[in-house]
């Protein structure tokens, strides 16, 4: 069976500017991977090249075996699910159907109008995230860490086998950082790849399977935390050594 | 039940009731009670039958069909751009429908075929939403798309402004200023037969784009990243809106606001859903024409108010009044 995601030597040129450089890599199903690198690394650019958002300029995208542009939005829907770094939702909509768009392949209903099949995956991740005591309240009343909950919702929804996460901690205080971790982890044994864009380099360390570090648009290293995260890519990539207590501290 | 069926179901009984209080109501012939009999017993009094059937029955299905089709382009323009404040008018779309329609009448381009101003009216709506949403798409903060529709439409106001100057008499002055008015007096069945194909294909348009207005919630990207076929709705949309826009402006001229003010007044009641929105707005904002130009009927003006005189004395200050509360809405 094909990887739920492989890049092939892809890269991204716009206006003249390389963001991603010839990357190639697979994510295999069951294993949480955590994207890391400094500011304006290319994270971002990868996390939509590799969800199909962006067409590459060079080398291959493939979701589950299939070139990315081969396939129609809604059925590369059914093979990723992407939680955007801008989360955008524009009306006063509720939360229920905002998270019903994690199910939009079935027909593009409200929440009342969905299917049993899609309403239930709706509610499991409603519940999963937390989010169903206030997902009935438009988005505009939700604090931002309730609203950052209902888009992680939409994006489990989708049950899809490959889950692409930007910066899925954002507005997130420790204790929802680390349940949002803990669904993650639930996600990988379930038998998806995840692949999830941190700042925080603590958390990637001590929850990812494996760790993709980029630097000006490169992977400079792809490997286990202790090796991608080893005291020289640190120092060369982030320009930080750790220090005695387990915290950073600049070169 | 869904809010979208309850609620509709409320507006197309309003709007059944605003049309039959617009078709007893005027300084006729008959008073209302001799007219309701007539609707009711069928006693053919030529007169009567004439006053209703063939003046005031489609001057106001006129009215109800030209809001509609305003207030469903203005709730799918909004959706498209996720922005409270599109609308065909602010947004120069229906300043360079009437230019079209104008041109067609000032040039006797109309005398060739009937359907060339109609035709230049879609072509004009059509031509600049697609330039507007070039210009503006790409743009971050809403306002700037609407200050793009507020400078196209003062550029189409120009240029009439300039026909108008340049008018070799007072017919064509006064042709070129019932356009830019809006009115729907004296409009026949055959006015709406001219325009009722354009505006038929726009409400399908519009309509299939409603699965793909919901998803735009989360924003252009979002949207196509949950399977929404983004350049799909954009194009239902645009053609969609341009063709109820121009298919209005050619059968009454300029009207403003019905579509920023009906979308607003019913999003509440469908949860604020894109995609549910379409057909309510419609249906409010028909009623809100068939009671405005009822008003400006029975009203004493020795000269009788044009609808869209009416329509923007009424809009304007809804508009004012809901861009200062838009804050965080669109953005």
């Amino acid at each position: 069976m094909s990887a739920p995601l492989s890049l092939e030597a892809a890269g991204l040129i716009r206006n003249d500017r390389a963001l991603v450089r010839h990357v190639s890599l697979e994510l295999g199903p069951g294993t949480l991977t955590c994207l890391v690198g400094p500011n304006g690394a290319g994270k971002t650019t990868l996390i939509k090249l590799a969800a199909g958002i962006i067409p590459p300029t060079s080398g291959a995208v493939r979701l589950g075996g299939e070139a990315v542009g081969a396939l129609h939005a809604r059925q590369r829907a059914q093979r990723v699910s992407w939680l955007p770094q801008d989360r955008m939702s524009a009306w006063a909509m509720r939360g229920v159907d905002i998270a019903a768009l994690g199910q939009f392949g079935q027909g593009g209903a409200p929440y009342e109008r969905l299917g049993d099949n899609a309403r239930a995956a709706v509610d499991r991740a409603l519940t999963r995230c937390g989010a169903a005591s206030f997902a009935h309240r438009p988005m505009t009343e939700l604090s931002g860490g309730e609203r950052a909950r209902i888009h992680l919702a939409r994006v489990l929804a989708a049950e899809a086998p490959l889950l692409l996460l930007d910066e899925p901690l954002n507005a997130l205080d420790p204790r929802h950082q680390l349940d949002v971790m803990a669904v993650l982890r639930e996600e990988a044994e379930a038998g998806r790849a995840v692949l999830a864009a941190l700042h925080d380099l603590a958390t990637a360390r001590r929850h990812a399977d494996r760790v993709l570090v980029m630097d000006g648009g490169e992977l400079v290293a792809d490997g286990p935390p202790e090796t991608a995260l080893s005291p020289d890519i640190l120092a060369r990539v982030f320009a930080v050594v750790q220090d005695g207590a387990g915290g950073l501290e600049p070169v | 039940m869904s809010g979208r069926i309850t609620t509709s179901i409320g507006l197309a009984i309003a709007a059944a009731l605003s049309i039959l209080i617009a078709l007893l109501a005027g300084n006729g012939p008959a008073g209302p009670g001799e007219l309701l009999a007539a609707l009711t017993g069928g006693q053919a009094d030529p007169l009567m039958h004439t006053v209703l059937v063939e003046i005031r029955l489609p001057r106001i299905l006129t009215a109800f069909v030209v809001g509609a089709a305003l207030g469903l382009a203005g709730a799918a323009l909004q959706g498209l751009l996720r922005n409270p404040l599109a609308d065909p008018g602010v947004l120069g779309v229906s300043g360079a429908s009437a230019l079209g329609a104008v041109i067609a009448v000032y040039f006797n381009l109309a005398a060739l075929s009937v359907w060339v101003t109609p035709g230049l009216s879609i072509a004009m709506a059509l031509a600049v939403t697609a330039l507007l949403y070039a210009l503006g798409a790409s743009a971050v903060s809403t306002t700037r798309l609407v200050l793009v529709g507020v400078g196209l439409s003062s550029f189409a106001g120009a240029l009439m402004a300039l026909l108008m100057n340049l008018a070799p008499n007072p017919f064509s002055l006064s042709d070129l200023i019932n356009w830019l008015l809006g009115s729907v007096a004296n409009r026949s069945w055959l006015d709406i037969g001219f325009s009722a194909p354009f505006w038929i294909a726009g409400l399908v348009c519009v309509l299939l784009a409603a699965p793909g207005l919901r998803a735009l919630t989360l924003g252009e990207e979002g949207a196509s990243g949950i399977g929404a076929d983004v350049p799909r709705t954009r194009l239902l949309v645009i053609v969609g809106s341009a063709l109820l826009t121009g298919a209005s402006v050619a059968a009454a001229g300029i009207i403003g606001f019905v579509g920023i003010v009906a979308p607003h007044l019913v999003r509440p009641f469908v949860r604020h859903d894109p995609g549910d929105l379409l057909i309510p707005s419609a249906l409010l904002a028909g009623t809100m024409l068939v009671l405005a130009d009822t008003a400006v009927r029975v009203l004493p003006f020795a000269i009788e108010m044009k609808l869209g005189v009416a329509a923007a004395l009424i809009g304007a200050p809804a508009f004012v009044w809901i861009a200062a509360r838009a804050r965080g809405m669109g953005e």
